[in-house]
């Protein structure tokens, strides 16, 4: 017989009760004897006999539960022999034998064999999920159970009770061999499954067994779920359109660029304040209007030039306005308004004072970048220079020959309109079109001034080059007043005078902003090398021009400030390539300047509100500038002239506060720090007030109580010196004496009967001031210190006074009866 | 005490209206004044730190007690 041990006996049992009618050692008998036994059935006796036989031989042997199950298997086999033979052509499938034998009749082992053969691993995970799905299609649907996704029917309810059943118990449980079958439920999948399994041949063979023949393990679809189940979809996943898909693309980047140009203009207008954010706003309207971008630039060919312009030195202003004059009708207002916009944007791109390198990167970058108000001032500002580079040879050709001529001349008239160019250039600045009058107007005093002055501009410059930072500053600031001329000549002399302080990028960032614009425009026009002429050009006039210098009543008052800073601007350019980029940047950028630095320069912030200033003045005076004839001087000249006359003095401050802080202007700065020193003072020194406080507290005191207690000792010792002068006067005494102070102190209540000063004398000083104050004997009768000698009537009162207290008398005793006792002997 | 209340004479004779001298015994004496009030004022503002469960002497402590102090310390 086969042993019981390959076939765990629990297991074999269970099926055998669920499977089989209840049977007693009895009732075995009597249902196998018919198929085993070859007696005639006929005969009952012999049944009987056969059956009491077998029934008395198990009777006689009670059966042990191992017997029980031994013999049931031995009676199955025998079945399963016979079946097997008959049965051994045929592929025995599990559908087929469960077909031909009932479930009941099929013993557990044979199920088990088959589970064995045909079931694949489940695992119990993959039970939850698949049985409710595959136990529906195959009541629901007619399909193969392959083309079922079971994993989309998982959550779907299943109609049928019976698959239910079998479902639930099938999820629920983990242990496969101890789920109870529901053997109808069965063996209606069974059925069902063997339709199917005959329907379609071609199905997985190894699901489609495992699925039918599964008991509790497995539902007949089982093998779906665990198929499915292993494959890892996502449950619920959206498939979008390619259409779908590319509108939210084109919806992103449009979203992207529009922030992106958002953020930039809001940088452009942060930076480009006041009245320098209206132009600049519109000029980057209109400059979108016209599509005048670096993309779009007709003279895009210019571009890669200008670049390489527009990264180089500072002073290309005068070229610039230069060119504007020449540009009137044509492009004029178009590179103006491009050339400020790109002044502007250049600015508001870096206002740190970056490297030359830097600089012509951010430029570069502005231009290739497509946000707009960048852009359209970086290449404003690119075409200005260019328009300026083209034009300014042929008139610095041109002008040369009348430098001489035509000044004394314009002199006059530079002076009355000094303001008004500068002002159209500002105007320039703050609103596109006032920008085109504007640059035109500079470009037209640019040509008297250039004609005037260019030996001038050169020498001051040459003189002056060391001195343009701080200058720059004050120009700065000092472009708001007009006629100004006798503060232009001190301006001038101060600025001779001043050597370099270093206020370096600073004073770059304090020019005005247009100052930059047009000493870059100066140079922005020719290539490296063509700017290096300018310089050398004017380093060669400075040279030649010394002698201009030294006369500056020569060219009169209004003129010297003007080709000096022309000249300075010049050379600003020359020798300062690195930073010229920095210079335009700052200047119109003063404010982003200073927010993005951490300094915020107050040079920068006073090139700001000059900025301010003249795009309001300019706002008021753009009809009327416009068809002035231009000075000689530019604008710029002028308006640094103008701020230099106007704020000598804060020059200094600001030169010093310049690293201190970052207030608004020069004068209130100034002030600030002063009072700002006389409140921070201490009273008393800050380690010996705290550590005094300190070991009284007897506990941790934080260091921020330094203020306040500051502030209470400064009130309490005023309070006391009031005190004691006033105790004083009321004795008519300029002295404070130690008995003014006891008196306050016995006011305060420190001192009362109970508790007299030597006590706290004692206790709270140190040994030295208590040796001042009470006096000690020493040896030979030596008192120190000295006691006055007062009437003995008054001694012995002081005597008793003090011996009125017990303690005080004691202590009294102690010190004065030796001198009781020498008075009264003596 | 640890230290020297320094320059106290320079203050008070800053703080007088008129000239006044202050020999040195009175100059002990006002130190002593000093010392008598800021340790009054410690201690307040120790228990007001105590009072708000704080182990530290904090600026709004010595705010706190800071007023009564100084009218408790009229002469």
């Amino acid at each position: 017989m086969d042993p019981p041990d390959d076939l765990s006996a629990r297991v074999l049992l269970r099926h055998i009760q669920d499977m089989e009618p209840p049977r007693t050692p009895i009732n075995s008998g009597e249902d196998q004897a018919p198929s085993d036994s070859p007696l005639p059935s006929g005969s009952p006796l012999q049944h009987g006999r056969l059956l009491r036989s077998s029934k008395t031989q198990r009777e006689s042997q009670f059966q042990s539960p191992q017997n029980i199950v031994r013999r049931s298997l031995r009676q199955k086999i025998h079945q399963s022999i016979t079946r097997k033979s008959l049965l051994a052509t045929k592929r025995r499938t599990p559908s087929i034998v469960l077909r031909k034998h009932s479930v009941s009749t099929l013993s557990p082992r044979q199920l088990l064999k088959l589970i064995q053969e045909t079931g694949p691993v489940m695992s119990p995970l993959v039970h939850e999920s698949a049985p409710p799905a595959e136990l529906q299609p195959p009541s629901a649907d007619p399909n193969p159970p392959s083309l079922q996704s079971s994993i989309e029917l998982s959550g779907l309810d299943l109609s049928d009770p019976s698959m239910e059943d079998v479902s639930i118990q099938k999820g629920l449980s983990r242990k496969r061999p101890r789920r109870s079958l529901n053997v109808t439920a069965f063996q209606k999948l069974l059925k069902d499954a063997a339709k199917k399994r005959e329907s379609s041949a071609g199905d997985n063979s190894s699901l489609s067994p495992s699925s039918s023949t599964s008991l509790g393990l497995q539902s007949p679809f089982d093998a779906d779920a665990e198929k499915s189940g292993i494959q890892r979809k996502v449950p619920h996943r959206r498939r979008t359109s390619g259409r779908s898909f590319n509108a939210a693309m084109n919806k992103q980047q449009i979203t992207d660029v529009s922030s992106h140009r958002l953020s930039a203009q809001n940088i452009a207008e942060d930076a480009n304040f006041e009245g320098l954010t209206l132009a600049l706003s519109k000029l980057s309207e209109t400059d979108i209007m016209n599509c005048h971008t670096t993309l779009y630039d007709p003279q895009g060919a210019v571009d890669s030039s200008l670049s390489v312009l527009a990264a180089q030195d500072k002073p290309t202003a005068s070229t610039c306005q230069e060119e504007t004059q020449e540009e009137r009708g044509e492009m004029a207002g178009e590179k103006s308004v491009e050339v400020f916009s790109g002044e502007d944007g250049a600015a508001t791109d870096e206002c740190v004072p970056g490297s030359h390198e830097k600089g012509k990167d951010d430029v570069n970058k502005t231009e290739a970048e497509d946000s707009q108000p960048n852009d359209d001032r970086a290449d404003g500002f690119l075409t200005f220079e260019i328009g300026v580079r083209d034009e300014s040879e042929e008139e610095e050709a041109a002008v040369e020959p009348q430098a001489e001529e035509g000044e004394a001349a314009v002199e006059p008239q530079a002076e009355d309109e000094g303001m008004d160019p500068s002002q159209t250039e500002e105007e320039a600045v703050a609103d596109s079109q006032s920008e085109e009058e504007g640059v035109a107007a500079g470009a037209r005093t640019e040509d008297e001034g250039e004609s005037e002055s260019r030996a001038e501009n050169v020498v001051v410059l040459e003189s002056q080059c060391d001195v343009e930072e701080p200058q720059a500053a004050e120009d700065a600031s000092g472009l708001q007043t007009n006629d100004e001329a006798p503060q232009e000549e001190e301006w001038e002399e101060e600025e001779l005078e001043r050597d370099t302080r270093h206020v370096g990028h600073r004073a770059y960032r304090s020019e005005g902003g247009l100052v930059m614009p047009v000493t870059e425009a100066r140079e922005d026009p020719t290539d490296a090398a063509g700017s290096s002429e300018i310089g050398s050009k004017g380093l060669g006039a400075l040279g030649s021009n010394t002698s201009l210098e030294a006369s500056p009543s020569q060219m009169g008052t209004p003129e010297e400030p003007e080709p000096s800073l022309q000249e300075r601007l010049e050379n600003e350019a020359v020798g300062r390539k690195s930073s010229s980029f920095h210079l335009v940047q700052v200047s119109h950028d003063a404010e982003a300047c200073e927010r993005q630095s951490d300094g915020g320069d107050a040079p920068a912030e006073d090139a700001a509100e000059q900025q301010e200033e003249w795009a309001d003045d300019d706002d008021d005076e753009e009809d009327t500038h416009y068809e002035e004839l231009p000075d000689k001087t530019p604008a710029f000249v002028k308006q640094k002239r103008i701020f230099l006359a106007s704020n000598p003095p804060p020059l200094t401050l600001h030169v010093e506060n310049v690293q201190a802080s970052s207030s608004s202007e020069a004068l209130p700065k100034a002030k600030q720090k002063q009072v700002r020193r006389k409140k921070t003072e201490a009273v008393l020194p800050k380690t010996c007030l705290m550590s005094v406080f300190k070991h009284f507290a007897k506990t941790k005191v934080s260091a921020d109580v330094f203020p306040a207690l500051n502030n209470v000792m400064d009130k309490f010792l005023d309070r006391l010196s009031l005190d004691l002068e006033t105790y004083a006067a009321h004795a008519k005494r300029k002295t404070i004496t130690v008995d003014d102070v006891k008196l306050l102190l016995r006011r305060q209540g420190y001192i009362n009967d109970k508790m007299p000063v030597e006590v706290l004398i004692e206790k709270y000083l140190r040994m030295e001031q208590r040796r001042i104050l009470i006096p000690i004997a020493t040896s030979g009768n030596v008192v120190v210190p000295k006691i006055k000698k007062c009437s003995p009537p008054l001694f012995f009162f002081f005597l008793n006074r003090q011996s009125d207290n017990f303690f005080s008398g004691l202590h009294a005793k102690k010190f004065f009866l030796p001198f009781y006792l020498v008075l009264y002997c003596i | 005490m640890p230290a020297k209340l320094t320059k106290l004479k320079r203050i008070i004779r800053g703080k007088a209206m008129g000239d006044v001298k202050i020999p040195a015994a009175s100059e002990a004496m006002i130190e002593l004044a000093v010392l008598l009030f800021l340790n009054s004022l410690a201690e307040e503002a120790r228990v007001k730190a105590f009072e708000e469960k704080s182990a530290t002497i904090r600026a709004q402590h010595v705010n706190a007690v800071t007023k009564k102090m100084l009218k408790r310390a009229r002469g």
